[in-house]
């Protein structure tokens, strides 16, 4: 197998780059997405609830191939548009779609676990804070949130795990990531042994992943 | 491999029951693609039509087998028929010598020659490589055509898709400059009323492209005489032409000038 990889170094590196890339921007700019939302979503009051429970359930119902050929030839089809709106740079791109699509449907997982995270901090905290005079924001930012962040760590670890498999969809839509590279690779040599370094390959994006994440669940652990 | 003999026991039962029930008729298992109009495609009703489907049934009628077709994803065409899913591929292959270290195939049926079409917005007169330096082109993942840019488009930018059709929706909203595929692909999406591009340059064919051939498993030996046996006969009898007619107006069946010869220097 290491001479299958020898002989395409190049694309499979490419590829290792494109993947791991992908999935770091995605988990991140998921995040920063999926905060306000579980955010509103804990909450659950007002306008912000609604339509947080509104952008959850939608890209949570839709599956991740069907919203990335709805991003990606979606925006094909409404290509005179965009280009007079000036958005056509981004919509023209496959990497763009393709991040764009796993942002939205990675944040409602994310806002999903933080806000299950927040609802299980016990009363007797929220009571403390108060009994502290705390602002809303003061106990948010100081006490909820590293609370809520420490008990989300596994479950949004799972998410990042499934994030970084889920990028492989985003070969059919031309991306060069590991699976497009395995699949171009396989197109050329009709050697099935393609498909098992890629999985090797996603294999150890996972471990490394893996390992971050328990330095980072260590770092953050709560003893509650 | 116990389990996958167990697994068998009932399937071998039911189809000695199945064939013993008819007048013993043949079955030939044929595999094609499914998506390469129009020689190959999903009707609306979803049954498989097309050139190769015509010219499959042709050759059954000929061989006088019963036919009995299922499609198949391009990129794995040729594991599912090592994997015995089918007997015989009528897919539009186009015969190549890295191919024919994994199948066999019949004398070539047509030659199914490459052309590139433009966005008219380019105003491209030439498809050369130093005309289409910069362009985005696009084909399916593949095909024989991104052998062809690779070797001789290294300036261009390759864009690659699992289904032509997804290609064509890329020409038509402006993220690819040319497609190369299929002149016969590319005129019948063409026909369907899109006015977004226009064929350029001339239609060529691929080195040691010895046209597109039926293919079978290697160890199928008496099989592609039958095969090329049956595939003179409809030439012969004019069954072919019909065929041919239903689909192009012109000739399929002669040669045209290869890439190397086109592209050199």
């Amino acid at each position: 197998m290491l001479d299958l990889w020898l002989d395409y170094k190049d694309l499979w590196l490419s590829g290792l780059k494109v993947t791991a890339s992908l999935t770091l921007l995605a988990i991140l700019l998921g995040f920063v997405l999926a905060l306000p939302i579980g955010v509103a979503r804990a909450r659950n009051r007002g306008l912000s609830g609604v339509l947080a429970y509104g952008y959850v359930n939608f890209f949570r119902g839709m599956p991740l191939l069907v919203l990335l050929f709805l991003v990606y030839y979606g925006a094909g089809e409404f290509s005179r548009d965009l280009r007079s709106l000036g958005l056509w740079w981004f919509f023209r791109d496959a990497y763009y779609c393709g991040l764009l699509a796993l942002v939205l449907n990675t944040a409602a997982y994310q806002a999903e676990i933080i806000r299950g995270s927040l609802n299980g901090i016990p009363s007797s905290i929220r009571e403390a804070n108060a009994a502290l005079n705390l602002t809303r924001w003061t106990a948010f930012r100081r006490v909820l949130f590293p609370i809520a962040i420490a008990r989300a760590l596994p479950g949004l670890g799972n998410e990042f795990i499934l994030l970084l498999k889920a990028t492989s969809l985003l070969a059919i839509i031309t991306i060069f990531d590991l699976m497009g590279q395995a699949r171009f690779i396989f197109s050329e040599t009709f050697d099935l042994r393609a498909y098992y370094v890629a999985a090797l390959h996603y294999l150890v994006l996972v471990l490394v992943l893996e390992w971050f994440l328990r330095r980072i669940e260590s770092r953050n652990a709560w003893a509650a | 491999m116990t389990s996958l003999a167990l697994f068998r026991l009932p399937c071998a039962v039911i189809m000695t029951a199945s064939l013993a029930l008819p007048a013993a008729a043949e079955t030939l298992r044929i595999g094609t693609e499914g998506a390469y109009a129009p020689f190959n495609f999903v009707t609306e009703d979803g049954s498989l039509k097309g050139f190769d489907v015509d010219i499959g049934n042709a050759l059954c009628a000929q061989m006088q087998v019963e036919c009995e077709w299922s499609a198949h994803e391009w990129g794995g065409i040729i594991p599912a028929l090592n994997a015995k899913k089918f007997d015989v591929m009528v897919a539009s292959m186009a015969i190549t010598e890295k191919r024919q270290e994994k199948v066999r195939f019949s004398s070539p049926y047509y030659f199914n020659a490459m052309r590139f079409a433009a966005l008219k917005e380019l105003e491209l007169d030439t498809a050369t490589p130093a005309s289409l330096e910069g362009m985005v082109i696009g084909t399916q993942s593949g095909s024989v055509a991104v052998t062809v840019l690779q070797e001789y488009f290294p300036e261009s930018e390759i864009k690659l898709y699992p289904k032509l059709g997804e290609a064509f929706l890329d020409m038509e909203s402006g993220r690819l400059d040319l497609v190369l595929e299929s002149k016969f692909s590319i005129g019948d999406w063409m026909a369907k009323g899109t006015d977004c591009c226009a064929f350029v340059g001339e239609d060529f064919l691929m080195d040691g492209t010895i046209g597109a051939g039926i293919a079978m498993r290697l160890e199928d030996e008496n099989l592609q005489t039958r095969i090329d046996d049956a595939l003179a006969a409809i030439i012969a009898n004019g069954t072919y032409d019909d065929i041919r007619a239903k689909y192009f107006e012109f000739d399929i069946r002669s040669q045209p000038r290869i890439v190397s010869d086109l592209f050199k220097g």
